[in-house]
């Protein structure tokens, strides 16, 4: 187990060294309506809500994002190791256990982040209207929520005393785009391993044509057995 | 093996740590919410603002403007800023006659929680106003009780914009 430049995966080693980063690098989307009235911040790692200055928690969401983070702590760990000895038999499994990681999170982040617009955008109009008890017609919205990214202008019409008019600005972080740069890493990561860790091709040269003679058998030479000698019995007289 | 207990684990220690109420490990807590509920209340309740008190009605003959103090009490448990406040004063004992149109004086007014504000609103009377102050009220403005039509108030807190009708049930005129 020898350890040459030639031997470590240097594309898995930075994906490593940037999946331990990532947990800690901050928010990957941040939701704002008005100037703090609402701010939301996700990341496969963090999330944080606020509404009129009162954060907002949940413990299992707290849990879970926990659970995630210290799955990539370990995932970008294994990853380093498993690319410092890429040409060991274990090597290759400990860069697969976390490569596609950070991918699959953008995936993940990206539908609920869609999903949520649609929410939005769909769902809490009637939940408004439900807080504000009111009868049907009470309390009408208009919540245009852009989907991922993007500023809009929200209205919520209470009756016909008040209007509400909220500016939603929607907006992925710098740390979104090293995620992207993770992902894309990994993918590498993935195929330069394969290409390590590849047997070497042996290559095989065609024979040289051996025109090989076959002498005709001889013939068989008939060997004569003479026949034994008879048996001579000796006959021992007693003494 | 790791990604299923990374997976399980959270829940089972939400949940014990709630009593097994699956809702309450995933919702925020009671009093969260309830602080939530208790500063927009006062918005969604429909009188965000209440109790307009009307003074100090003057005509000034040589600028030829019309001026009055108006106060009202925020219902909203958070700091506002009210930014405009405009429409038609109408007489309040000839309704339909509009004397001057009017807008708030002040750039904008801050107003603490469940405050008090104060505000000037000023405008130019109408020439139908001023007929009418003239021949009708015997040119003593403050005899007239002002009303209002189409009138309407702008406040803001936290970035958002909220526009409020004026109302007879806010106490207005």
């Amino acid at each position: 187990m020898e350890l040459t430049v030639k031997s470590i995966n240097w594309f898995g080693l930075l994906t490593g060294v940037l999946m331990l980063a990532l947990p800690f690098m901050g928010f990957w989307w941040i939701g704002t309506a008005g100037t703090g009235a609402m701010e939301i911040g996700l990341s496969p790692f963090d999330f944080s809500a606020s509404f009129l200055g009162q954060s907002l928690s949940s413990s299992l969401i707290g849990l879970f994002l926990l659970a995630a983070k210290i799955s990539m702590i370990i995932a970008g760990s294994l990853m380093i190791a498993g690319s410092l000895f890429a040409k060991t038999w274990w090597g290759k499994h400990l860069v697969r256990f976390g490569v596609m990681r950070t991918f699959w999170m953008i995936i993940m982040l990206i539908a609920m982040l869609v999903i949520g617009a649609f929410i939005f955008n769909n769902v809490l109009p009637g939940v408004i209207s439900g807080m504000a008890g009111g009868t049907a017609g009470a309390v009408q919205t208009n919540i245009s929520i852009p989907y991922i990214s993007g500023s809009a202008t929200s209205t919520i019409q209470i009756g016909t005393n008040a209007t509400i008019t909220a500016p939603v600005t929607l907006s992925l972080t710098a740390t979104f785009f090293v995620s992207v740069a993770v992902a894309a890493l990994g993918i590498v990561t993935r195929i330069y391993q394969g290409r390590l860790t590849k047997p070497k091709k042996l290559i095989v040269r065609p024979a040289e044509r051996k025109v090989i003679k076959v002498r005709p058998a001889e013939e068989k030479k008939v060997i004569k057995v003479k026949p034994t000698k008879e048996k001579k019995i000796i006959k021992v007289r007693p003494k | 093996m790791l990604g299923i207990l990374l997976f399980i684990a959270p829940f089972l220690i939400a949940l014990g740590m709630h009593n097994w109420d699956i809702q309450a490990a995933v919702m925020p807590s009671e009093a969260e919410m309830g602080q939530i509920q208790d500063s927009i209340g006062g918005i969604f309740s429909g009188t965000p603002i209440e109790d307009f008190t009307f003074s100090n009605l003057t005509y000034d003959i040589n600028t030829g403007s019309i001026s009055m103090d108006v106060s009202f009490k925020s219902n909203i448990d958070l700091s506002l800023t009210i930014t405009d406040f405009s429409g038609n004063m109408t007489c309040g004992d000839h309704p339909g006659v509009v004397l001057a149109q009017i807008q708030m004086e002040e750039e904008s007014v801050e107003v603490l929680a469940n405050g008090t504000a104060n505000i000037t609103i000023v405008g130019q009377p109408t020439t139908e106003g001023i007929q009418h102050i003239m021949n009708v009220h015997g040119g003593d403005i403050s005899t007239i009780t002002p009303g209002f039509e189409n009138a309407s108030i702008t406040i803001e807190f936290y970035g958002l914009s909220i526009q409020i009708q004026m109302s007879e049930s806010m106490g207005g005129p």
